[in-house]
């Protein structure tokens, strides 16, 4: 089994594309958010568990990085990791209103995946989005959040610790402990097995 | 052996991300964890997988392209002089490919000053319609939006055609401007919101720290110029004076919030004061009064604050007293002074000073501050302290000169080469407004310490008693 390849764009055009971008080139900016768009989109998911708040989240953080992009810097992070830092700060201010309404966000609906059916036949494991979800709500924050970067957006480690602002070692430190819990929830043992979160 | 388990595992993830491994091959690297390995590489790859599936749907990605496209469509449309037309924001992708053919143009635009940003501005204001457009409503302008405070139904456009506004700023000095005149927004907003007895929720707060934080960040970067930095010193005492205001009106929530405001305020005014104080550039600055000061219950019935009816009659003129004055041999007329310390702060010892209506403790004579002569005065409206024999010669010389009727006080000081007035107390149309202690803090250093002493320990008597003959020699040798 082989992981899904994450990286769609090399190191040396993004860095050209973000660079003219920054001037204000809109076919620069249309193609950053081809290639970031639809991470952008399954981070979203992945910390909100509601396509619905992910959509508009998502829209959210193209807007500020549209606003912010010409203070980009490259000496200080990758761009993939900044872009990140956007979605991570625009979470938590979503998270933050939504305590402030002092009410949870609303459940996932049924039709979240497109082209499920795709998916769960490609999965060796068969593991759905919706157990990872449910799964994914019983760890604490911090995982989630290192798992939603790891895997949703297939960030690196070195990449994670910086929007997070964490050290490295902290970061495999709550990816051992997220992926062992999600492995006993979600990952059959010797028997074959597979338990169900429900 | 969790750390190196943790350690095994991050390896492993990597090496069959980059398809240099199989999980396979992974657990031989690593046989003493096995079974175990293996399993949580599999939950990974399901994980990841699971992730992959999450793609999100078509109509939205068509529609939210589009959206984004407008947004850069009308930056990149300014950029290039061209009239806004309604059929631009119809058609984002159609001007996309004519933008793409004028990009030439845009590049050679970049980075102009004021006057392009300017045009700019005029052609979004005239482009009202559009961003309602932009916005995906059609039947408000940006106008009254711009009137809007939090709560009200225009807000999130006011807020939008900021971004916008952003967005169309190419270079550092001008977005610098506009995020201050955003950052001065925030603070309006919650004063307008105060007066009006509306609520002030934790949301409100936070958007005034998510514009200043990054302002702060800059100064403390370097990238303000002093011009800038002054801009956020004003701002950032407005926000100061507006966050004290609302501390009591504020939802409970909210207080931790406002906790943190106040901090970055505050913080906000002693780095950008820093800057413009060690600007070599600057001009002699004055300090102005910006604090009002709230009058406190005073355990004596006659130590309030006085409002009298002509206040700047007694204002000294703002020029230092004659520096060939020398300083008095003889007891100073009208001014009575202790002899014994009555208090010591920060190592220096303070001795009790009274004229007229004013009540103040200055530094005993052994720290090298004495009183100056008010020549050709016998009933002294000004008290003038300083800690230098030639008055204002050399770097760091005071000279604070005190109102005997109405307790102002003015702060002459020799700072890098120029000659500052600090307005320490001045009372203004009946109030008492004080400068702000971080400010001259930050701005002075430790020359500030007996000038923001001596300020602390006014007192105006109501009814002034008459005043003893002086008993006390209140100079002493420099």
């Amino acid at each position: 089994m082989e992981f899904p390849s994450l990286q769609t764009v090399s190191p040396e055009l993004e860095r050209a594309t973000v660079d003219r971008a920054r001037v204000g080139d809109q076919q620069a900016l249309a193609d950053i958010y081809d290639w970031y768009m639809p991470r952008v989109y399954r981070y979203a998911v992945a910390r909100l568990g509601n396509t619905v708040e992910a959509e508009d989240l998502t829209e959210e953080v193209f807007l500020r990085m549209l606003g912010a992009i010409s203070d980009f810097r490259w000496r200080d992070v990758p761009f993939s990791a900044w872009l990140f830092r956007i979605a991570h700060n625009a979470v938590a201010t979503h998270f933050r209103r939504a305590a402030q309404r002092g009410g949870p966000t609303t459940a996932i609906p049924e039709d979240m995946v497109d082209g499920r059916h795709d998916i769960e036949a490609a999965i060796e494991q068969q593991i759905t989005i919706e157990e990872v979800r449910r799964a994914a709500q019983l760890l604490p924050d911090a995982q989630r959040e290192v798992i939603a970067l790891r895997f949703a957006v297939g960030l690196s480690i070195a990449d994670t610790a910086r929007v997070l602002g964490k050290r490295e070692g902290n970061v495999k430190a709550l990816q051992h402990k997220a992926v062992a819990k999600l492995q006993k929830m979600l990952v059959p043992e010797k028997d074959g097995v597979r338990p169900r979160v429900q | 052996m969790t750390d190196d388990f943790e350690r095994a595992l991050a390896d492993c993830i990597e090496l069959v991300r980059a398809g240099r491994r199989s999980i396979d091959d992974c657990v031989r690297l690593y046989p003493h964890f096995g079974e175990r390995l293996r399993l949580e590489l599999l939950t990974v790859v399901g994980v990841q997988k699971a992730f992959e599936g999450v793609t999100p749907p078509a109509e939205f990605t068509e529609r939210a392209r589009e959206r984004f496209l407008v947004a850069t469509g009308q930056r990149l449309h300014e950029a290039m002089y061209v009239e806004p037309s309604p059929t631009f924001f119809a058609s984002a992708r159609v001007r996309f490919l004519m933008a793409a053919q004028k990009m030439g143009l845009a590049q050679r635009s970049r980075g102009r000053a004021t006057p392009f940003i300017a045009a700019h501005f005029r052609a979004l204001a005239g482009s009202m319609a559009a961003v309602a457009v932009f916005l995906g409503a059609g039947t408000y302008t940006v106008a009254s939006a711009d009137n809007s405070l939090p709560g009200d139904w225009q807000y999130p456009v006011k807020l939008q055609t900021e971004r916008v506004r952003l967005a169309l700023t190419f270079s550092d000095d001008a977005r610098h401007d506009v995020k201050l005149d955003i950052a001065e927004e925030r603070a309006e907003e919650i004063e307008k919101l105060a007066e009006r007895g509306r609520a002030i929720t934790p949301g409100v707060i936070d958007r005034l720290v998510d514009q200043t934080a990054p302002l702060v960040e800059a100064a403390e970067n370097g990238e303000l110029d002093a011009e800038e930095a002054a801009r956020l010193r004003e701002i950032a005492q407005k926000q100061k004076q507006v966050l004290a205001q609302i501390s009591g009106a504020v939802e409970p929530e909210a207080q931790e919030k406002l906790t943190e405001a106040v901090e970055l305020s505050r913080q906000a005014v002693e780095v950008s004061a820093r800057i413009t104080a060690n600007d070599p550039q600057r001009p002699p600055q004055v300090v102005t009064a910006s604090v009002e000061l709230t009058p406190t219950p005073s355990p004596s019935p006659t130590a309030t604050q006085t409002a009298p009816a002509t206040p700047d009659a007694t204002a000294p003129a703002g020029t230092p007293a004659d520096p060939a004055t020398p300083l008095p041999a003889t007891p100073v007329e009208g001014v009575v002074v202790g002899e014994e310390p009555v208090a010591t702060r920060d190592s220096i010892k303070l001795i009790p000073l009274s004229s007229g209506r004013v009540r103040i403790t200055i530094p005993a004579p052994e720290h090298g501050w004495s009183i100056v002569r008010e020549p050709g005065s016998s009933t002294p409206e000004l008290v003038r302290i300083t800690n230098d024999p030639a008055i204002l010669g050399s770097h760091g010389s005071s000279l604070l000169v005190i109102s005997t009727l109405t307790g102002d006080m003015y702060w002459y000081v020799n700072f890098n080469g120029r000659l500052d007035e600090v307005q320490m107390r001045v009372t203004r149309n009946g109030k008492v407004f004080v400068a702000d202690e971080d400010v001259v803090r930050a701005t002075y250093g430790d020359l500030a310490k007996v000038p923001l002493i001596v300020l602390d320990s006014i007192e105006v008597i109501q009814d002034p008693t008459p005043t003893p003959s002086p008993t006390v020699t209140p100079t002493a040798d420099p």
